[in-house]
């Protein structure tokens, strides 16, 4: 008989899968051959201490089984807490402490160096509302011609402030430069 | 017998999608001789079991309910818990070594002489030191089929279904398993014809 047939056999044997047929044909090689029987005994010795070793090493270490599942249990209820466990605790305080710092640079640092949106939006044309003057460079402002049909079409934007000495302003800031009559536009 | 037992884990399963902890719980509590052998003979380490075994009860708990056919439970719990095993597995390989394992690894000489001690050890050591030793140094295939036969109790029918190949995949497995633990343990070197 083949050798590797003669362990599976034996194999089988020793695991409770044989089959009524194989095990005469085991027995009838077992009484044939002695190497047949040896092997037996050594394949049984090691199928008994693999066992026991498998119990003692593996099944019989870690934590029992109704704890891992409370605690799985607990994790599964708690999604952030998984989700913390994922990532990693350590991994999620060096971010927020990262956020913490990158936050404190926008609020202190940046607005020294930065320009204000009030600039970008500076008026063009300024209309005093009272009779004291305040000193304000008053810029020149660009004339467009009207149209044929009429008045021309201006988009403004209104701005109200108060000055030092109690002023109310109202300013119009003209928006001529995105929007203008393409009629009256002397490149075309 | 076996029917009957299909019938009340298909029960238990059809009692856990409703949320029923009890039931999820015995479920896993059925397979956990057999899960720990699979995730040991993936992961290796025995001191790691229980952190991925938490993790499949998580995925279990959360993702039972998306298990179409209950009667399927067994094979469907193994893919699940093979794939969170090898993912621990590379996650742990992409982290940094330790600072000592480095160092280890930069001197070859000193680890030559330790890994000389370890194999004096090794033969000075007792037969299930060295058994042991064997089924750990097994191939995974052979190792996962070896430790489920022996951890699960279960059947060469049951063992192909968790690892979803034919039983007399099982059979053959299990023979060269053997073969190569007794080489190891009386020194004799592994038969190239093992290799399937």
């Amino acid at each position: 008989m083949n050798q590797e047939i003669l362990e599976i056999l034996i194999g089988k044997h020793l695991d409770g899968e044989i089959t009524p047929g194989e095990q005469r044909i085991l027995d009838v090689e077992l009484d044939r051959d002695s190497r047949a029987a040896e092997l037996l005994a050594e394949l049984r010795d090691l199928h008994e201490r693999s066992s026991e070793l498998v119990a003692s090493c593996i099944l019989g270490q870690g934590t029992a089984s109704g704890d891992v599942f409370e605690q799985a249990w607990q994790q599964a209820e708690h999604p952030i807490r998984r989700k913390l466990k994922r990532v990693g605790y350590v991994h999620v305080a060096v971010g927020v402490a990262a956020g913490f710092v990158i936050g404190l640079a926008v609020q202190f640092v940046l607005p020294g160096v930065s320009t204000s949106p009030s600039d970008l939006a500076a008026p063009e044309v300024f209309a005093q509302d009272v009779a004291s003057p305040m000193e304000l460079e008053v810029p020149t402002f660009p004339e467009f011609p009207a149209e044929p049909a009429g008045n021309p079409t201006r988009n403004v934007d209104w701005y109200h402030f108060t000055d030092r000495q109690g002023n109310q302003w109202l300013v119009e800031g003209l928006r001529e430069s995105t929007v203008r009559p393409a009629a009256y536009n002397p490149d075309l | 017998m076996t029917v009957q037992a299909n019938q009340n884990e298909s029960a238990l399963v059809c009692a856990a999608q409703r949320r029923d902890k009890e039931a999820l719980q015995l479920l896993l509590t059925r397979n956990w001789a057999w899960l720990k052998g699979l995730v040991f003979s993936i992961v290796g380490d025995p001191g790691e079991v229980d952190d991925v075994l938490q993790d499949i009860c998580v995925r279990v708990i959360t993702k039972i309910d998306t298990l179409r056919e209950p009667e399927r439970f067994r094979p469907w719990l193994a893919i699940l818990a093979r794939r969170q095993a090898l993912r621990y597995r590379q996650q742990k390989a992409r982290r940094p070594a330790p600072l000592d394992e480095e160092s280890a690894q930069l001197q070859p000489d000193e680890k030559a002489g330790e890994g000389i001690k370890t194999i004096e050890q090794q033969e000075s050591g007792s037969l299930p030191d060295r058994i042991w030793e064997a089924v750990q140094s097994l191939p995974e295939k052979y190792r996962q089929v070896f430790v489920l036969q022996h951890a699960g109790d279960l059947t060469y029918a049951q063992v192909a279904e968790v690892l979803d190949v034919p039983i007399t995949t099982v059979q053959i497995r299990l023979v060269r398993a053997r073969r190569m633990i007794c080489d190891r343990v009386a020194g004799r070197d592994a038969k190239k014809v093992w290799e399937e």
